[in-house]
């Protein structure tokens, strides 16, 4: 059985790395450059529609398993863990942000974030979620459901659900491309504080080149 | 946020959705609740009030009629019998009769029955006096709970009686003496609280009053008038008539008549049972057996039990398969929801019980308002039931039946919600993520 407590990374700078990974979908294969990435260090993955950076999010994130290839996360290789391990180390260790906010629809956004933290099984902390609420300046709508919201609003929610277990990993998959410019600056900022501020490594996957300049570390796919 | 609460807010968050499964399962529930309480009360009823009667002596007739206004005063009697042919049964030395019951019947004050007879009713019924003493004159009564309840009758209030078994003014004994209420009984749950006791020369008495001609009664009223000083009529005008003691039914005119005869035997015998048919064969009467009579009735009302058990069940399943649809038609509309959940670190198991916990809070919640329902139902229609069966019935006791209802319930709800569950657990959650 595989220890699933939060990885600890003291003397291994590593916080990603994939070897050889690719994916074979019915018609055709996806191939992968090999990513490694520093603790804290962010990295912007650029591509076209349909390359297939979803993909590899999905692959990095175990939400879809590997066929050939491994993913490393910290000292654990996620491509060996079975299923219900996967999403259990997912939920301690990886935050997701999609291009589209998507909630439990019948919950408030305080009860999304307190979810988030109950399903990778930690103690919900009603103090760490309005603090952390606070900072992204939507304390006020933490009674409010999710779907009242505004595009904005609710790309700051999932920043927070991304945040709030003090990922390793923070994993973002095109979230500005529903965004307006001064929105999007702004979320992208937030993104890069907050990670900082965890010290957790950002991997943002776009097609978006209002990002592009923003990053120094930049893997064309 | 445990997966109770989840679970919770997703069933309130489609009200209208789960509302039909709800309902169905409700009515479902409601109906078999209510059956197994109308059943489980009657047979109480029943069981309450043999009162160690073996052998009901009436007029021809159905014998189950002659059961029914006898023992549980809810038929009309069949008609009546002479004194000089229940003689011998009332002898106190007859070799096979521990005792008799004398019933008189066919008056009613304000929907209540009047019943002359003895005061050792009490003992058959083993019923106790709430208050005052029990009725020894004519005219005197003695009023059930259910009785001083419903029409705020105390000791020492006086009414009159009125002709037939419904209510109705028209019918009332206007010319004849007024009953005095001399006691209460106490609540007893047999068909006594329902009663007014009096005795069985009150009930010839109200009646010879009416046949009594006009004239002789102007007649009387001279004859009276005349010996005035000897009888003080005027500060007590019910003197003759109440203060002496009734004759025993063995000392009376024999050709005045009673309704009924209430027989307890020394032991079942032989000869016990060969009273019952010889009484049916040579005589102008009828003797009839309760237990075999009310089991006769219950046989005959479980067919018709049986049919809506049967549509109840029915109702129950088609309410398990609106659960089973409502789950699954709700797990496509939820399907991003609950791949993100898996996103954020839920196991295919905790997606599973999320749905299974879904399908038994619907049928917890439809099981608990089908309770609600049957019990307020009973609670509203007591009354009326109370006037048909005379019976009163409980609407806020709960049978263990119920709590057995209940457990069904819930495993009902984790049945109908096992396929939409699984199939959720299953769920692709890559793919579902990708076409949003």
């Amino acid at each position: 059985m595989v220890k699933l407590n939060r990885v600890k990374v003291v003397n291994d700078m590593l916080s990603l790395k994939t070897n050889n990974l690719s994916h074979q979908y019915s018609q055709r294969v996806i191939s992968f450059p090999d990513i490694t990435c520093a603790k804290g260090e962010h990295t912007l993955l650029l591509g076209p529609s349909g390359c297939g950076k979803t993909t590899l999010l999905q692959l990095i994130s175990g939400i879809r398993s590997s066929q050939r290839g491994e993913v490393w996360i910290g000292d654990m290789n996620i491509s060996e863990l079975s299923q219900s391990q996967r999403d259990n180390f997912r939920g301690k260790n990886i935050g997701i942000i999609y291009q589209r906010s998507h909630f439990v629809r019948s919950l408030s956004v305080y009860e999304n974030l307190s979810l988030a933290m109950k399903l990778a099984a930690q103690t919900v902390n009603k103090d760490h979620i309005m603090k952390l609420l606070e900072k992204l300046h939507m304390d006020g709508k933490a009674k409010q459901i999710t779907y009242t919201l505004s595009q904005g609003e609710q790309q700051r929610v999932a920043i927070a659900r991304a945040l709030v277990n003090e990922p390793l990993l923070i994993l973002a998959d095109e979230p500005t491309s529903a965004l307006d410019d001064s929105n999007t600056d702004a979320v992208f900022e937030l993104l890069v504080e907050q990670a900082n501020e965890v010290n957790a490594t950002l991997v943002v996957v776009t097609h978006d080149n209002r990002l592009k300049d923003k990053f120094n570390n930049r893997i064309e796919l | 946020m445990n997966l109770f609460r989840l679970s919770w807010k997703s069933v309130i968050d489609r009200p209208l959705k789960m509302l039909l499964s709800l309902l169905l399962f409700a009515l479902g529930v409601g109906l078999i609740s209510f059956m197994l309480l109308m059943d489980k009360q009657i047979q109480d009823n029943f069981e309450k009030n043999l009162a160690g009667v073996d052998l009901v002596i009436g007029a021809k007739g159905s014998p189950l009629q002659m059961i029914l206004s006898s023992m549980y005063h809810i038929d009309a009697p069949t008609g009546n019998i002479y004194l000089k042919e229940v003689r011998p049964f009332l002898n106190p030395k007859h070799p096979l009769i521990e005792d008799a019951l004398p019933l008189s019947m066919g008056d009613s004050y304000r929907g209540f029955r009047i019943v002359g007879t003895e005061n050792k009713i009490l003992d058959w019924y083993g019923v106790e006096l709430e208050s005052g003493d029990k009725w020894t004159y004519n005219f005197e009564v003695t009023i059930g709970a259910t009785v001083a309840k419903t029409l705020s009758l105390t000791v020492g209030d006086t009414f009159k009686s009125s002709h037939g078994l419904v209510d109705d003014e028209n019918l009332e004994h206007d010319d004849a003496e007024s009953f005095v209420v001399k006691s209460i009984l106490a609540s007893s749950g047999t068909v006594l609280d329902q009663l007014i006791l009096t005795t069985t020369q009150s009930f010839w008495m109200v009646h010879d009053h009416e046949t009594v001609d006009p004239e002789k009664e102007i007649e009387d009223e001279h004859d009276h008038s005349g010996h005035d000083h000897g009888h003080n009529h005027d500060s007590d005008g019910h003197n003759h008539s109440n203060q002496t003691k009734p004759l025993t039914l063995l000392e009376e005119d024999q050709e005045k008549e009673i309704t009924s005869l209430l027989l307890r035997f020394k032991g079942r015998s032989f000869q016990a049972l060969n009273m019952q048919r010889s009484i049916n064969e040579n005589t102008d009467m009828q003797a009839a057996t309760p237990a075999i009579e009310i089991n006769r009735l219950f046989s005959m009302m479980s067919s018709a039990e049986q049919a809506l058990r049967i549509l109840a069940i029915i109702i129950i399943i088609v309410s398990a398969i609106s659960v089973f649809i409502s789950l699954y038609s709700s797990l496509n509309e939820r399907k991003y929801e609950l791949a993100l959940m898996r996103s954020m670190g839920a196991g295919p198991s905790q997606v599973f019980s999320l749905i299974v916990i879904e399908g038994i809070i619907l049928t917890f919640l439809g099981a608990l308002i089908g309770l609600i329902l049957s019990h307020g139902l009973l609670f509203f229609f007591a009354e009326h039931l109370r006037k048909v069966y005379r019976y009163n019935f409980e609407a806020w006791t709960f049978l263990p039946t119920e709590g057995y209802l209940f457990i069904a319930a819930l495993v009902i709800g984790l049945v109908a919600a096992t396929i939409p569950a699984y199939q959720a657990s299953k769920t692709d959650i890559a793919d579902t993520l990708t076409n949003r």
